[in-house]
């Protein structure tokens, strides 16, 4: 079978899928992944063989975009969602005839798409084949852009806009989700197939001194892959310099942002990395700083590792709340957090076992989830 | 389980790992790939944590020594293997150090490696952890080290009495190959169990371009593979081009490194250079495959069900593909040296218009499809290793 998988152009949307599509491919079937944007490079960097559906439409820029946009400060809840339903709604508008086209010329079978991508269902339906949403992190309302996409829909030939998919891939274990305030897909119409997550963060060399634990506890402080998160690395200084008196060492994973805050030269504590694959990293760590993205999370979830998120504002909403609820870790708000209270909060984590307990429970609960190989089997039972 | 996966610098010899790393990774195991020069990019290119085994040393070197003494002479046969053995001792020698303290550092639990890096079952048993064989194409003995070299080498990490076989080999030979393959080591019943797996098709990512997804007319790949050394044959691909022009077919020559336009001038029409495309998205569009007799690629047409000609360039594998290819009935072999026009487009008329060759091919990819898929193999390997 062909399976086609599709996403918005942001990392944190692709690394989710990585696992079905490996494991799909590993099951004989063909994989071809449409993105657009700043995603197409990583994706081939996976290994994936990805098609480009929207090149020089921007959609690249209008996400990255969207991704600054919501972190102004004191943004109400209101407006954050309308910005991301406009974001999310052009974006697809932009994608979805590419989509169409490379479905099409290349006779998907299946079309796997991101709760982000509202057009991945829109095309299935389009074709008459299997749609199936995959979620990236905990369930939350499907394709929040859909009810945005009605000329979308007719331009491919619908009466409107599709309500449900054929199946959900759900990799949100139970006990987060009992804490999860938003909605999956409507069980009693929609199957859904839990998964197992596999945390892949991209691709990248690892140093020796990553192979094994450190001669110090190692803490790990990230702001996630978009580099407007980590902004100049404000958030970061404080942490470099709440972590000085711990007799830690503290791993900062910044990716392509440039932090100029960041004191020069860095403390005797600090390494400073461009990329480390946090599934890689984490093993080797007592605990994980990050601003609540839902990668992180769940990657920090199923390694085990106690977290302290540092939401900024426009972050996964539901993420910090979930880890405290769950007595997995701790949040501080970027405006409240001081070197001195980092310092605080950081000790209470790392001395305080049911932290980790907790994160453990979580990453046995995932592993206990049905396996990607098991998944696809149930979707070519619906595909065929 | 943690796997730690090794190889030697080549693509070749890296990409047709990366299935079992990836089952490896999807059933929970933890996996690290340890190698040099060209391997490691195509590891961290297929999405894996990887490592530098020998930082600062360049492990190309021996082979493109080899490829520069070897390519094109008349050394015979023999001659060709003794060079092979001695390139690869020499890159085994450079990784094992760093093999050694990489199973240890990240306390692997078992070795994977091909049969071209016999160092690194030396290394599993420095490290005192399991060793797995992991075939790259059809099946082939261990590649033999210079035993002097050896057992000097084992002497320093204390252990006693060289190591013959692994735990396990993995094979991912189809039977109907396998009986016909001239390479495949005999058992004298002291051989480790035998784990067969599907050869499922892995060439490396990388973005496909619009038009291939589109087929017009048929199609023919030429791929001279992904060894530099190995792809800018001028004389070969000149006389591909020429043969092909009546066969109105479009023909993709893919570039493996090499400047094309620079190499052969003007390309014709119905040529079109390809830069790299990952085989395994292109194939299913395609008819036919000339390529030089590599295992990947032999192993990609055949699990995409095509017809293929044969040119085998080099006289290691390329020779055995080649000739296995042929006797199965899935495509043709001509002697690349003194190629003419009529012999290529011949051969290419042949394996377009007999549907037996495709027929073959086909049912090698239908007989691929029943061998235990790469979770599968994970969980058989798991347990003849715990």
């Amino acid at each position: 079978m062909r399976f086609l998988f599709t996403m918005l152009p942001g990392r944190s949307h692709l690394y989710p899928m990585v696992p079905l599509i490996r494991a799909v491919r590993l099951a004989g079937h063909q994989v071809l992944v449409a993105t657009s944007g700043s995603v197409v490079r990583p994706a081939a960097e996976s290994g994936l063989p990805v098609v480009d559906i929207a090149a020089g439409q921007g959609t690249g820029e209008r996400y990255d975009k969207l991704m600054t946009d919501i972190l102004e400060p004191g943004l109400p809840d209101e407006a954050l969602m309308a910005l991301m339903v406009d974001g999310y709604a052009e974006i697809g508008d932009r994608m979805a005839d590419g989509i169409a086209r490379v479905a099409r010329d290349w006779r998907a079978e299946a079309i796997v798409f991101e709760p982000g991508l509202a057009p991945g269902l829109i095309v299935a339906r389009a074709l008459g084949v299997p749609g199936i949403v995959h979620g990236v992190g905990l369930r939350h309302p499907t394709y929040w852009a859909m009810t945005r996409m009605g000329a979308t829909a007719k331009r491919l030939g619908l009466d409107g806009p599709p309500t449900h998919p054929d199946a959900e891939v759900n990799i949100s274990p139970d006990s987060l989700e009992a804490l999860n305030d938003a909605p999956g897909e409507d069980e009693a119409v929609v199957q859904v197939l839990p998964m197992r997550p596999r945390p892949y963060n991209g691709s990248a060399q690892l140093p020796a001194w990553a192979l094994r634990e450190g001669r110090r506890p190692r803490v790990v402080a990230t702001m996630g892959s978009a580099p407007s998160t980590s902004g100049e690395g404000f958030l970061l200084t404080d942490i470099v310099h709440g972590t000085a008196e711990l007799g830690v060492e503290l791993i900062i994973t910044a990716g392509d942002a440039e932090l100029s805050a960041l004191p020069d030269p860095l403390p005797e504590h600090v390494r400073l990395v461009g990329w480390i694959p946090l599934s890689e990293l984490l093993p080797t760590c007592d605990a994980v700083i990050h601003h609540g993205g839902m990668g992180t999370m769940s990657t920090a979830f199923a390694t085990g590792t106690p977290q302290i998120t540092v939401p900024p504002s426009g972050g996964s909403p539901a993420a910090h709340d979930v880890t405290e609820q769950r007595g997995a870790g701790l949040t501080v708000y970027p405006s409240d957090l001081t070197p001195d209270g980092l310092a605080t909060t950081l000790r209470t984590l790392l001395s305080t076992p049911s932290y980790r307990t907790a994160s453990a429970e979580v990453a046995a609960e995932m592993a206990a989830m049905p396996s990607p190989t098991e998944v696809v089997s149930r979707l070519t039972e619906l595909a065929g | 389980m943690r796997y730690l996966f090794t190889t030697t610098p080549g693509f070749s010899h890296t990409t047709p790992m990366v299935p079992l790393a990836y089952a490896a990774q999807l059933a929970g195991h933890q996996v690290l790939f340890a190698a040099g020069g060209p391997a490691l990019r195509a590891g961290v290119g297929a999405g894996l944590p990887a490592v530098d085994v020998a930082p600062g040393a360049d492990l190309t070197q021996p082979y493109a020594e080899l490829a520069a003494t070897a390519g094109g002479t008349d050394l015979s046969v023999q001659e060709t293997e003794r060079l092979l053995f001695s390139a690869f001792g020499t890159i085994g020698e450079l990784m094992l150090d760093g093999l050694v303290e990489t199973a240890r550092e990240w306390r692997a639990d078992a070795v994977v490696y091909p049969p071209m890096l016999p160092a690194a079952l030396l290394a599993a048993r420095a490290a005192g952890c399991g060793a797995v064989l992991h075939g790259i194409g059809l099946r082939h003995p261990v590649f033999p080290w210079p035993e002097e070299r050896f057992a000097a080498a084992a002497r320093r990490y204390g252990v006693t009495e060289l190591p013959r076989h692994p735990d396990a080999e993995l094979s991912l030979g189809p039977d109907s190959l396998e009986k016909i393959n001239p390479t495949a080591p005999e058992d004298d019943g002291t051989a480790p169990p035998l784990v067969p797996m599907y050869p499922s098709p892995y060439n490396g990512g990388g973005e496909i371009p619009g038009w291939a997804l589109d087929e017009d007319r048929p199609r023919i790949v030429v791929t001279m593979g992904s060894v530099p050394e190995h792809s800018g044959q001028r004389e070969l691909l000149s006389t591909l081009m020429t043969a092909t022009a009546d066969l109105e077919v479009e023909v993709l020559v893919t570039s493996g490194g090499a400047d094309l336009p620079a190499l052969l001038g003007p390309l014709p029409e119905h040529v079109r250079p390809v830069d790299f495309v990952p085989l395994s998205t292109l194939l299913p569009t395609c008819d036919a495959v000339v390529h030089h007799g590599g295992m990947g690629t032999m192993f990609a047409a055949l699990a995409a069900g095509l017809p293929q000609v044969c040119l085998p360039t080099t006289k290691g594998d390329a020779l055995t593909n080649s000739q296995v290819t042929e006797q199965r009935g899935a495509g043709l072999t001509l002697d690349p040296v003194g190629l003419t026009g009529d012999e290529a487009s011949g051969a290419l008329r042949a394996v377009l218009s007999t549907p037996s060759y495709r027929k073959v091919s086909e049912e090698v990819s239908a007989e691929m499809r029943t061998m235990p898929s790469p979770p599968e193999a994970v969980s058989h390997l798991t347990a003849l290793l715990t």
